[in-house]
């Protein structure tokens, strides 16, 4: 019972994280447009399906999954600059193109890369570390790390450096940011080129450890959303936390309900977080209503 | 007196003008084949018209739709064909389900500022299609559901085609015209302005919460009647006709349409249909289509078919105008 509990708790923690990496996504696009981006799954499902590509090709698998996401997040860039950033002061319609944009993006995966699912192989040839009797893949352990690092990088980014401040003027005061010389549509731009960066990077190390196919992005998308949501989208990078949680009651869920409704569990959560405490769990300030 | 009905009752003029030109359509049908079409194509607009209440009069937006109207669509299939009740309560316990279930969905985050409703809505969609493939036993699973009846009122069998039109033809008419009322009257005008302005409605003693809510279970019940009354017209239903993507495709008709038209609806639900026979053949990738389709709109062409059609009309009065000013002096 005791290993059993605990194998469920680091699958459960790593799992976590790229919700929680996902949900930063979701978290840093909001806070900067105030919308709700449905492509976030689809990012994850790409990165993940172009980084086998590009490893296929020859790069080394670490390689292949930054240049992925560097990509992918360069190409969303431009695509919201040059297309979405005229929706912006509209958020109603900017959700509205980004669930297009998903529609396009899954469909495009399915003709790209077939209907059969897709995984990297092992970064460190499966490698291992023994904790008392449980297994865990170096591979896991990238997965978790990734997160970590993103969560400080991105805490640094929002704190100390003019582009972080930048993006909080933006989001607090879109009028007045203008009036100050900033120009928002770079800086939205910027977060949804980050959003795509965030998720295209989880969708790469999660490539080694699960099979992702063209259709995952969807339920990713709505437990990353999950993250964000438990966090309280406030700031950003505690979505991060909001992942753990989640990754830990699905993955603990499993003395609970038959495995075939594991992922009914985020959906639970997500309805009873935005239920009984909207502001999210981990805030404490009052609550955001009409 | 024309004038001041169609000026006083906008929406209501449209859905007569609708029900005449359906009236008579399956008489310009010879084949059955053609005539189910017809019926699916009167179900396609009570799912656009109902998706247009909630994208364009409470400003929001849904992406369980598709999966609302496969809820209906499984509860009218499992109650009759299962447990052998009538028609009637297949289609009353369709409806309730519907009503529940926005309920559920809605009264949580439609209380909360922003797009909270738009990932619920997806969370629901995620949760009753698994829900459709896991329970076997009673759904069929990823099979579906085969031999469902056909629709009947006491000892009448509505197992004739056109028979079938002419009832969901009454069902959708009646529902077109009470939907249309609703938006004429004073609902439509309280919806109009929370959206429009919320703070001043709120200020003028209206609830944005309460008829938000009301708007969007109004919708849902709407949904899933249309999808009892698909259940028994294909008398087969599975999982993946009720998947996202329906309720994507659905959310980029009304949005061409003209996302608070109701005729722009009814439109796009004729264009829908029409399509989806078409496109069939490009099986998935017929949803590029309407990906781009969404995005080209909501990016260039706001307001769709119905705000082009307005702005050509304003442009040929202008054209009028000019003209008898310039034959006048």
């Amino acid at each position: 019972m005791g290993e059993v509990f605990l194998q469920l708790l680091l699958s459960g923690i790593i799992l976590g994280s790229i919700y929680g990496l996902i949900g930063i996504g979701f978290s840093v696009f909001h806070s900067s447009t105030g919308a709700i981006n449905f492509a976030q799954g689809e990012f994850v499902v790409l990165g993940s399906f172009l980084a086998i590509t590009l490893a296929s090709s020859g790069l080394p698998g670490p390689a292949a999954i930054l240049l992925a996401a560097l990509l992918l997040s360069l190409a969303a860039g431009l695509v919201f600059f040059v297309f979405l950033k005229k929706l912006a002061d509209e958020p109603v319609y900017l959700v509205v193109a980004t669930v297009a944009l998903s529609l396009i993006l899954r469909t495009l995966a399915l003709y790209f890369w077939g209907r059969e699912p897709l995984g990297l192989p092992s970064l460190f040839k499966n490698k291992a570390v023994v904790l008392r009797t449980v297994l865990i893949s170096y591979d896991q352990l990238i997965v978790f790390a990734t997160g970590i690092l993103f969560y400080f990088l991105l805490l640094f980014l929002f704190r100390k450096t003019s582009t972080g401040k930048a993006i909080r003027a933006v989001v607090e005061d879109r009028e007045l940011a203008k009036t100050s010389g900033l120009n928002p549509a770079a800086y939205q731009s910027l977060t949804f080129s980050l959003a795509a960066f965030l998720g295209a990077a989880a969708g790469g190390v999660l490539s080694p450890i699960s099979m992702l196919s063209y259709h995952s992005g969807g339920l990713l998308g709505l437990k990353g959303f999950a993250a964000a949501v438990i966090s309280g989208f406030e700031k950003p990078e505690s979505a991060f936390a909001g992942g753990i949680i989640l990754g830990i009651i699905e993955s603990l869920s499993v003395f609970f309900f038959p495995s075939g409704f594991k992922d009914l569990v985020a959906v639970l959560v997500l309805l009873a977080v935005l239920t009984f405490k909207p502001e999210g769990l981990l805030m404490k300030g009052g609550r955001r209503r009409v | 007196m024309r004038q001041w009905f169609a000026e006083r009752y906008p929406n209501l003029k449209t859905v007569i003008v609708f029900a005449l030109v359906c009236l008579f359509l399956p008489l310009a049908v010879t084949n059955d084949y053609y005539v189910a079409t017809l019926s699916l194509f009167l179900i396609n607009s009570l799912l656009l018209a109902s998706l247009m209440i909630i994208i364009g009069y409470a400003g929001q937006i849904s992406l369980a739709h598709g999966a609302i109207y496969g809820l209906g669509a499984y509860v009218s299939a499992i109650l009759t064909t299962r447990f052998e009740l009538p028609f009637v309560v297949g289609f009353g316990a369709a409806c309730l389900s519907g009503f529940l279930i926005s309920l559920v969905v809605g009264a949580p985050s439609l209380r909360l500022k922003g797009h909270f409703l738009a990932m619920a809505t997806l969370g629901i969609g995620e949760i009753l299609y698994v829900l459709y493939k896991e329970l076997d036993w009673l759904t069929g699973g990823v099979n579906g559901l085969i031999g469902i009846k056909p629709a009947s009122i006491g000892a009448f069998s509505f197992t004739h085609p056109l028979s079938y039109y002419y009832l969901v033809y009454v069902i959708a008419m009646q529902t077109l015209v009470l939907i249309a009322f609703l938006l004429d009257g004073k609902l439509g005008r309280a919806l109009r302005a929370v959206k429009s302005a919320e703070v001043a409605a709120l200020a003028l003693g209206l609830n944005p919460s309460y008829y938000k809510l009301l708007a969007f279970t109004f919708a849902g019940i709407i949904a899933a009647a249309a999808g009892s009354l698909y259940a028994h017209l294909d008398r087969f239903v599975s999982p993946s006709t009720f998947s996202l993507s329906l309720s994507v495709m659905l959310l980029s008709m009304v949005i061409a349409g003209g996302e608070s038209s109701l005729g722009g609806s009814l439109v796009a639900a004729a264009v829908f249909s029409f399509l989806n026979e078409y496109v069939r053949q490009f099986q998935e990738l017929s949803q590029l289509f309407f990906g781009f389709a969404l995005l080209l709109v909501v990016i260039y062409f706001r307001g769709g078919l119905a705000g082009s059609w307005r702005r050509l009309l304003m442009l040929l009065n202008h054209a009028r105008t000019e003209e008898n000013e310039g034959s006048g002096s």
